[in-house]
C-alpha cells in the first residue's frame, strides 16, 4: 500500500540535509511501529521516495513523499508518529502505485523572505548569473532567468515559480546567490518551498 | 546573532542543532543543579560514545537535575565564536558554557587533552584551575584517561575515577546543598573515586619523584576508584539520543558487561575496569527492546571489551534473533573471538549481508602472542577461518600490534605470513582468488596500570621501518594494509605516562596551535616537539621506568595491585601464559576482600 504524505518542515528542521531527513523519518516511522515495506536484497531499506530533495537551510510548507506499507497495514497508524519539533504531518492519502513521485515534478514554488529591496533586481531584465555544476562535474556559468517561470512580489519578499525535477532544476539557494551576489547576504534570507507541480501545472497533492 | 542565521554560516549545522529524538530539554530555573557534559571532540565522534548517553540519561532522569551536552566546535564555528558572534554554547538550551553549575569532561584518549583546553578557552574560562575564580564552575573529568590524572591535573578541579553512575549523582546532590566551589571540592572527597589534585603535593628526594602527599586530612590516600558491583541495579538509558547526522557509529548500543578477564598484557581497559560485571539476559533484553522502540534504530551493537565472553551469549543471541526476526533489526558484535564458538554465534545472528568480519590476533607469531598473553594459537585461527569461508564470507579484517616487547623483523614478517596462509586456505577451499584481507597495525602504547607500564615504547623511526617492511610484504590485490600513524602513537605514549609536568607541555602545545590532535588534518607534530624542547624534554627520546621507581600514577588504586602487574611483566618476558581468571583466581587484588569487587575469586 502506497501512501502519499504532505509534511511540513520548518524552524530548526530546515537544517536537515536530504539524507538526514530521510533517516530521521525512517526512524520516526519505525519507532511508531509502522510496518514499512522494505526493498529486496542483502541490505533492505524501507521504501520511501520524495518529490523533491531539499537543500540544507530550506523550509517546506508542502514536503511530499510516498512510503510503502506492508499489505493490510493501518494507514491511520501514521497519526501516532512522533516527529521532532519542526517536522509535522499535514495530511496523508492512499494512492495507486505509480512512477516515482520525483519523476512527476516539473516545477516548484518557493517563497523567499528577507530584505525585499535587494530582491528587486528581479524586476530589471539583466541576466542573473551563477555557476552551476553540470553532469560531468564542471562548473558552468548560467543565467538563473532561464529557469524562472514566474515571480510575484509578496508582503515580505518574493515568490518564484522555478523549473524543478530531473529535467531542469534551479535550487532556490542558487537563485538567492544570483540575486544577491554575495554568499554572506544569503544567510539573512528565509527560503520556503510552497508547492510542487507536474507538467500540467497542477499540484502534486 | 539569531541562532538560525548563525547556523546558516556553518557547513554542518546538525552538529549544533540539538532537537534530536531522545534529547531532553529542561528549564534551568526549575532544577536544583545543572551539569554540562563536555566531550572534547566533534559531535559525530562524541555522540558515538556510549558513556555520554548513559550519564546524560542518568542525570536527566532525576527531576531536580539537568544535563546538557557540549562538543568541540569545528573550525567554522570556532571562527564565529572568536569573532564574538556567539559564545560556546550547549546543545540543548544554547546556554554559554560558563552558565552551568558543574562542567564534566570525558577523557577518552590523550590526544583530546588539548581540545579540553581549547573548549575552556573558548568558553571564557582560564585554563588552570588556580587561575579560575570561586564563581567559575568546578571543572570535572572522568573516563579511562583520568586513571593517570596528573597530565591534566593543573586544569581539572576534580577527577572521578572508575564507574561514574553513583558518584556523579552524589556530586550533583552535594552541589545543590553547598553551591560553593571550595566547600564542594573539599567535601566531594568523601565519595569514593574522587580525586582533587590541589589537595596533594608532589615530593622529591634529590630530584627523584617520591609520589604525591595529601596536604589536608580529608584527602584520601591512595585514591580508590569507584566501583559498581551490580549492573542490573545500575541505571541504563531507556533511549539513546538519535542524531540527525551520520555519526561514526550510527546504531543503538547495549553494554553487555563491564570488565574483562582475558588478561592481555597490553590492555589498560582489561585492568582498570576489573572485575567483570555482567548484566542478566532479562535485563539486556528489556533494555534493548526499549532502545529499539524509542529510537527507531535498525542496528544494535552488543558492546563490551570481549562480548563473546559473556557467559550467557548463546541464550542472549538466541532470544534476540527470535524476538526480532521479522523486524529488520541487525545485531552487531565489535569483533570476533578466534574460535569456532564465535562462528556458531555468528550463524545464529543470521546476518545475510556477509560483510567483513573482524578478528584481533594482535600478533603474527606465536612467540609474540605468548608475550602479550593472547591465548590464541594458529590452529584456532585456521579452524575459525575455515568455518567463515564455509559460510561464504569473502572479506576479513585482522588487527595486529607493532612494537611489542622483544619484537623482531621476523615477528613482523609473521603477520604477512599468517595473512598469506589465510589466503592460501581460501584458495584451496573455494578454488577462487577473490578474498579481501585487510591488515591493520596499531603501534603499542605502553599504558599505566598494565604489565607493560614500565617498558620503553618503540621510537617513530623503528615503527615506520616495520610499517614499510610489512607494506612491502603485503603486496597484491587481495591484501590491504592500514597502519596507525607512529607519530601520534608516540605522543600518546609520552602523555599517558606523564606526571604533572606534562601539563605544562599540553598548555604550551595548545598555545602553539595543537587542537583536535586525533584528526590528521589538525595534527602537527611540530607544536609538540617545540613544547617538549622548551621544557627540557625530548619527544624523540623513549621513556621507561624501573620496577622499584614511584610511578606518576601510584597514588591511584584501581584494585589490581602493582605486584600483580610486576609478576605479569616478568611472565611476559619469559613468554609464560596466564590463564583467564574465570578459570581460577590469580589474586590480582580487585576482589571483595581486598578492594570490594565481586568477582570469580569470591
Amino acid at each position: 500500500m502506497v501512501i502519499r504524505l504532505w509534511m511540513v518542515k520548518e524552524g530548526l528542521m530546515m537544517f536537515l540535509s536530504h539524507l538526514e531527513l530521510m533517516k530521521t523519518l525512517e526512524r520516526c516511522f519505525k519507532s511508531a511501529g509502522l510496518p514499512m515495506a522494505h526493498s529486496q536484497g542483502f541490505n533492505p531499506r524501507p521504501l520511501m521516495n520524495f518529490a523533491l530533495p531539499l537543500a540544507v537551510g530550506v523550509e517546506a510548507q508542502k514536503l511530499l513523499l510516498e512510503i510503502e506499507l506492508m499489505e493490510g497495514a493501518e494507514a491511520s497508524l501514521l497519526e501516532k508518529v512522533k516527529f521532532p519539533r519542526g517536522l509535522s504531518l499535514h495530511s496523508y492519502k492512499v494512492v495507486e502505485k505509480s512512477p516515482s513521485l520525483m519523476s512527476l515534478v516539473e516545477s516548484a514554488r518557493y517563497l523567499l523572505t528577507g530584505d525585499k529591496e535587494k530582491l528587486r533586481v528581479i524586476e530589471h531584465g539583466d541576466p542573473l548569473l551563477f555557476s552551476k555544476r553540470n553532469k560531468k562535474g564542471h562548473y558552468r556559468e548560467r543565467d538563473a532567468r532561464e529557469f524562472i517561470l514566474a515571480f510575484e512580489e509578496e508582503l515580505q519578499g518574493y515568490e518564484f515559480l522555478l523549473q524543478a525535477g530531473s529535467k531542469a532544476n534551479l535550487k532556490p539557494t542558487d537563485l538567492l546567490l544570483a540575486l544577491l551576489g554575495k554568499e554572506e547576504e544569503v544567510h539573512g534570507y528565509n527560503v520556503r518551498l510552497m508547492d510542487v507541480y507536474d507538467r500540467e501545472g497542477s499540484s502534486l497533492w | 546573532m539569531k541562532f538560525i542565521e548563525l547556523l546558516k554560516q556553518v557547513e554542518k549545522p546538525t552538529r549544533y542543532l540539538g532537537e534530536e529524538r531522545g534529547s531532553i530539554i529542561k528549564n534551568p530555573q526549575e532544577v536544583k543543579a545543572d551539569f554540562l557534559l563536555a566531550f572534547p571532540d566533534l559531535y559525530e565522534v562524541g555522540m558515538s560514545h556510549l558513556g555520554l548517553h548513559i550519564l546524560y540519561g542518568l542525570i536527566n532522569e532525576k527531576e531536580d537535575y539537568l544535563c546538557e551536552r557540549l562538543f568541540a566546535p569545528a573550525g567554522d564555528m570556532e571562527k564565529l565564536i572568536r569573532e564574538g558572534k556567539t559564545p560556546l554554547f550547549s546543545i540543548e538550551n544554547k546556554r554559554p558554557m560558563k552558565d552551568f553549575d558543574l562542567i564534566g569532561f570525558t577523557l577518552q584518549y590523550e590526544l583530546s587533552f588539548t581540545t579540553v583546553l581549547k573548549m575552556l578557552d573558548l568558553g571564557g574560562l582560564a585554563l588552570r584551575s588556580q587561575d579560575r575564580g570561586p564563581e567559575d564552575p568546578p571543572i570535572i573529568a572522568g573516563g579511562p584517561c583520568a586513571f593517570n590524572p596528573e597530565p591534566m591535573s593543573a586544569f581539572i578541579d576534580l577527577f572521578v575515577l572508575g564507574d561514574g553512575e553513583e558518584v556523579l549523582l552524589d556530586l550533583m546532590g552535594l552541589w545543590s546543598q553547598t553551591k560553593n566551589k571550595e566547600i564542594f571540592l573539599r567535601e566531594a572527597m568523601k565519595f569514593r573515586g574522587v580525586y582533587v589534585p590541589k589537595y596533594y603535593t608532589p615530593e622529591y628526594k634529590e630530584n627523584v619523584y617520591q609520589g604525591l602527599r595529601p596536604t589536608i586530612e580529608e584527602a584520601p590516600f591512595p585514591i580508590q576508584k569507584a566501583l559498581i558491583n551490580d549492573l542490573d541495579k545500575c541505571f541504563y538509558p531507556k533511549q539513546m539520543i538519535t542524531p540527525f547526522m551520520d555519526i561514526v557509529h550510527d546504531r543503538a548500543v547495549m553494554e553487555i558487561f563491564r570488565g574483562c578477564t582475558k588478561g592481555c598484557r597490553f590492555c589498560q581497559a582489561g585492568i582498570i575496569y576489573r572485575p567483570v560485571r555482567e548484566r542478566s539476559v532479562e535485563n539486556l533484553v528489556e533494555s534493548i527492546d526499549s532502545l529499539l522502540k524509542e529510537g527507531g534504530f535498525d542496528e544494535v551493537g552488543l558492546s563490551s571489551l570481549s562480548t563473546l565472553d559473556y557467559s550467557a551469549i548463546y541464550p542472549l543471541v538466541d532470544e534476540l534473533t527470535q524476538r526480532y526476526s521479522e523486524e529488520h533489526v541487525r545485531f552487531s558484535l565489535p569483533s570476533l573471538r578466534l574460535d569456532t564458538f564465535s562462528i556458531d554465534v555468528l550463524r545464529l545472528l543470521q546476518d545475510q549481508r556477509k560483510g567483513s568480519l573482524t578478528f584481533a590476533p594482535e600478533a603474527g607469531s606465536q612467540r609474540m602472542r605468548d608475550i602479550i598473553n593472547k591465548n590464541v594459537d594458529e590452529s584456532d585461527l585456521f579452524s575459525t577461518m575455515e568455518e567463515i569461508f564455509k559460510e561464504g564470507y569473502k572479506k576479513v579484517k585482522f588487527y595486529f600490534m607493532m612494537g611489542l616487547p622483544g619484537e623482531t623483523m621476523e615477528d613482523v614478517k609473521a603477520i604477512a605470513d599468517l595473512s598469506k596462509r589465510v589466503f592460501e586456505l581460501y584458495k584451496e577451499m573455494t578454488g577462487k582468488r577473490n578474498l579481501e584481507i585487510t591488515v591493520s597495525t596499531s603501534c603499542l602504547v605502553p599504558k599505566p596500570f598494565t604489565p607493560f607500564q614500565w617498558m620503553a615504547q618503540e621510537n617513530v623511526e623503528d615503527f615506520q621501518e616495520k610499517q614499510r617492511y610489512l607494506k612491502g610484504l603485503l603486496r597484491g590485490k587481495n591484501f590491504r594494509y592500514n597502519y596507525h600513524d607512529a607519530k601520534t602513537s608516540v605522543l600518546e605514549g609520552h602523555i599517558c605516562r606523564g606526571g604533572r609536568k606534562m601539563g605544562e607541555v599540553l598548555e604550551r602545545a595548545y598555545h602553539k596551535g595543537a587542537f583536535l590532535d586525533a584528526w590528521d588534518e589538525h595534527f602537527n607534530i611540530n607544536f609538540w616537539r617545540e613544547a617538549f624542547l622548551e621544557l627540557g624534554m625530548d619527544l624523540d627520546k623513549e621513556i621507561s621506568f624501573s620496577l622499584d621507581e614511584v610511578l606518576p600514577w601510584d597514588h591511584i588504586d584501581v584494585g589490581v595491585k602493582k605486584d600483580f602487574l610486576k609478576k605479569e611483566w616478568q611472565a611476559a618476558q619469559s613468554g609464560e601464559l596466564t590463564p583467564d581468571c574465570r578459570e581460577g583466581c590469580l589474586g590480582c587484588g580487585v576482589n571483595l576482600k581486598s578492594f570490594g569487587g565481586i568477582c570469580y575469586g569470591d
